[in-house]
């Protein structure tokens, strides 16, 4: 089966400014393929360049360079076919406000050629997926925010889309209604739709995505399914446990235990443990100091996270 | 272009306007306020009259004519008819007239350029050969014409003047029909009149004021309805343009808001063209503007109810109206359209959209008659739609003619084409996101 999205060497040169005169290069060469069915996450923290690779993939704004593929169709040089296959959720709120849910999903139907009785029927189903249809005939500056956000995600996919694009929906609202969102999106992917997912919440990616590709600074650095990233870096799980002045005596034990690579003293006596599978060395590190007659204060097992793969492969963290 | 999906937008965008009643306030309720506030100024209510008078309408005559010399028997009298024409103009016998025309003799340079800066609502030229034309030596009556140069800004003032000298040019002209036919079919008569030649001339005089079919002793244009001002066949108008300026200049600096909303995003993301989305955007502030205007133009009348006025505020011609109108709303769009496509931010867009409707507004006579101004004013005045789409409903109303509102038709077309021109590139660079 062909992939739904094919992304070629894809850049974007936004148009000079005082403060850049030749331009800020936004995306600088991005290559990706996206497979029917998947949930795909850009992790990438602020200003990394997802809302312009999005933006330029459903057709909002023009590639300096390369081109996307959308169910085989152009984005370039078919448009509007492909705006037929894809849906967007907006980061922001974009619905009109002095004009009810039902309105707004009426009128942006109309926008995808939809009328008459079908679009009746699928503004129905729309309002009930997102479980607003008692309160379909309010103005939406009536709503609360997490409403708006599901009239938000409703329109985009009026048309019944094959993908759907989500650009952080999940900015700025409350937990209730992110869990809401995050649970949407699960159920339209069961359904079949293929998701690609913008995000800088971590957890987010980790909850949803297939796979997950991290963006930085315009370029994709990095894709694969979280545990493949993790295991790409390279990076070991890390045993911390407090044991006050026992510091060095209970590094001295747990330092032969099988499966710890290394065991250091750190401020504050705490002793630090790397080892490739942390929670199964714990049994031996907890039995050794007991042996030693050391009391450990607290043991914490830290595993690499797409945090930890973000920090190795930029140097900084996620949310800086 | 989805023609289907430009109704969508436009209809959505209207809807949207006529939904929020405090726009509605300043659309409708605001100017009709307004409208009733300085319709009641000028009507009886403080005059203790009813609608007012038209005067003092100025005007130029050039008077190019040499005479001719009669030659009746033994008896020779030089006519110098256009002399008589002049005089009848500019040192009127009859109160009416002399209060209704303030005609000075020029030359014919002064009097173009008078016109041409809105000083005199017309010039008549009177040519060379018009004396001659009614030499009874001649076997018939010759032709000549006069030339009457109209401001196309003062449609009305300039539709007085016209039909005044086809009266005095109707009068003159039955006057020697009569003194052909009385020559050719009665030549007993026709010898009398020889010693009395020296009075015709001042006989025409009398008659040219006096019994002329446009009837100045009455003090009427066609003879048959008075010439009145009803103030609201100026305000009404006035003050629904001025308001439906604001309207479209703000309904299409609105963009900006959708653009800062996403809405326009979330258009741009669908299938829908760019072309189509422009035109239904435009056609938001064009359908407004049009809404607008014809709610107020059916609630307009009522005031003129309130105040006591006799005369219809947007007269009778159904069709002129229509073409008013649109062309007016037309106009407004072509000028929200080159606000946007002048703004670069939506502050600058907001701030043109209040600053033009007003100034023009004020240059086009949004709170006074401005048809009695000249100079640098009248002018400047002309580059003021408000100024071409008033002075039209306004002749409309008070003559029904739609021949003497077409330059105003004109040039409120031609200013959408160029407003419209100009502005819509600047209006689409606004759909890059």
């Amino acid at each position: 089966m062909t992939p739904i999205v094919e992304v070629r060497g894809l850049k974007k040169r936004y148009p000079p400014t005082g403060e850049s005169k030749e331009g800020n290069l936004a995306v600088k060469g991005i290559d990706l393929t996206l497979e029917r069915g998947e949930i795909f996450s850009l992790l990438g923290p602020n200003g990394a360049g997802k809302t312009t690779t999005i933006n330029m993939m459903s057709g909002l704004i023009a590639p300096t360079e390369g081109d996307v593929l959308i169910d085989g169709h152009s984005i370039v040089k078919e448009p509007l076919t492909v705006k037929r296959v894809i849906g967007v959720v907006p980061q922001e709120i974009a619905l009109y406000a002095q004009i009810s849910a039902r309105q707004n999903l009426e009128f942006f139907g109309k926008m995808y050629g939809l009328g008459g009785a079908s679009l009746a029927k699928r503004v129905d189903e729309v309002l009930d997926f997102i479980g607003l249809t008692d309160r379909q005939r309010d103005k939406i500056e009536s709503y609360s925010g997490g409403m708006k956000r599901r009239v938000n995600i409703g329109v985009g996919l009026l048309h019944k889309p094959k993908l759907v694009f989500m650009d952080e929906p999940t900015v700025g609202v409350d937990p209730q209604s992110r869990r809401n969102i995050l649970d949407t999106i699960k159920t339209l992917n069961q359904e079949g739709m293929t998701v690609l997912y913008t995000t800088h919440y971590m957890e987010e990616a980790e909850e949803l995505s297939d796979r997950i590709g991290i963006i930085d600074h315009g370029q994709l650095i990095a894709i694969g399914k979280e545990g493949d990233l993790i295991q790409k870096v390279g990076e070991m799980d890390t045993i911390l446990i407090k044991v006050g002045d026992q510091a060095e005596q209970a590094s001295a034990v747990v330092r032969t235990v099988a499966g710890i690579e290394s065991a250091t003293v750190e401020d504050g006596g705490l002793v630090k443990l790397l080892t490739g599978r942390g929670r199964q060395a714990l049994p031996g590190v907890i039995r050794a100091l007991d042996g030693a007659g050391v009391l450990p204060q607290s043991i914490e097992v830290r595993e690499p996270n797409l945090e930890t793969v973000f920090l190795s492969l930029t140097g900084r963290a996620l949310r800086d | 272009m989805d023609i289907k999906k430009v109704w969508q937008i436009a209809l959505r965008g209207v809807r949207e306007t006529f939904s929020n009643r405090n726009l509605l306030l300043i659309m409708i309720a605001a100017p009709l306020a307004l409208t009733l506030v300085i319709g009641a100024a000028f009507s009886k209510f403080l005059n203790k009259t009813s609608d007012i008078p038209i005067d003092s309408i100025s005007m130029a005559v050039v008077n190019h004519d040499t005479g001719t010399d009669v030659v009746l028997g033994p008896f020779t009298q030089h006519f110098k008819l256009g002399q008589n024409v002049v005089d009848s103009l500019v040192k009127p016998t009859s109160a009416s007239l002399a209060k209704l025309i303030n005609a000075t003799e020029m030359n014919e340079a002064d009097a173009l350029k008078a016109v041409n800066t809105g000083k005199v609502a017309a010039a008549l030229i009177i040519p060379a050969d018009f004396s001659a034309t009614f030499d009874l030596g001649k076997p018939t009556i010759g032709h000549s014409t006069l030339r009457l140069v109209r401001d196309a800004g003062a449609p009305l003032s300039a539709s007085i003047v016209s039909s005044i000298t086809h009266g005095i040019t109707d009068g003159l002209t039955g006057s020697f029909v009569m003194m052909f036919a009385a020559r050719d079919s009665d030549p007993a008569l026709y010898a009398a009149l020889g010693p009395k030649l020296g009075a015709l001339s001042a006989d025409l005089q009398k008659q040219l004021q006096g019994d002329a079919p446009i009837a100045v002793k009455s003090g009427s244009l066609s003879g048959q309805q008075p010439v009145t001002n009803n103030p609201l066949q100026y305000f009404a108008p006035a003050m629904a343009i001025f308001f439906a300026l604001f309207t479209a200049t703000n309904g299409a600096a609105a963009i900006f808001e959708e653009k800062e909303n996403g809405t326009l995003q979330r258009l741009l993301l669908s299938p829908t063209s760019r072309v189509t989305i422009l035109v239904g955007q435009l056609g938001t502030v064009f359908g407004n503007g049009l809404f607008q205007m014809v709610v107020l133009m059916l609630l307009m009348p009522l005031i003129g109810v309130v105040l006591g006025s006799q005369s219809s505020v947007w007269g009778t011609n159904l069709i002129g109206l229509a073409l008013m109108t649109l062309c007016t709303a037309l106009a407004a769009t072509g000028l929200g359209t080159l606000i946007v496509g002048l703004s670069r931010t939506k502050q600058q867009a907001v701030t043109l959209a209040s600053v033009v409707p007003t100034t023009l507004g004020v240059l086009g006579g949004a709170f006074f008659d401005i048809s009695g101004v000249g100079g640098p004013f009248a002018v400047l005045s002309k580059l003021s739609l408000n100024t071409w789409a008033t002075s039209g409903y306004r002749t409309l109303a008070m003559t029904g003619d739609l021949g003497a509102v077409l330059p105003n038709l004109a040039v409120l077309l031609g200013m959408f084409a160029v407003f419209f021109g100009i502005g819509v590139i600047g209006f689409s660079r606004q759909l890059d996101v």
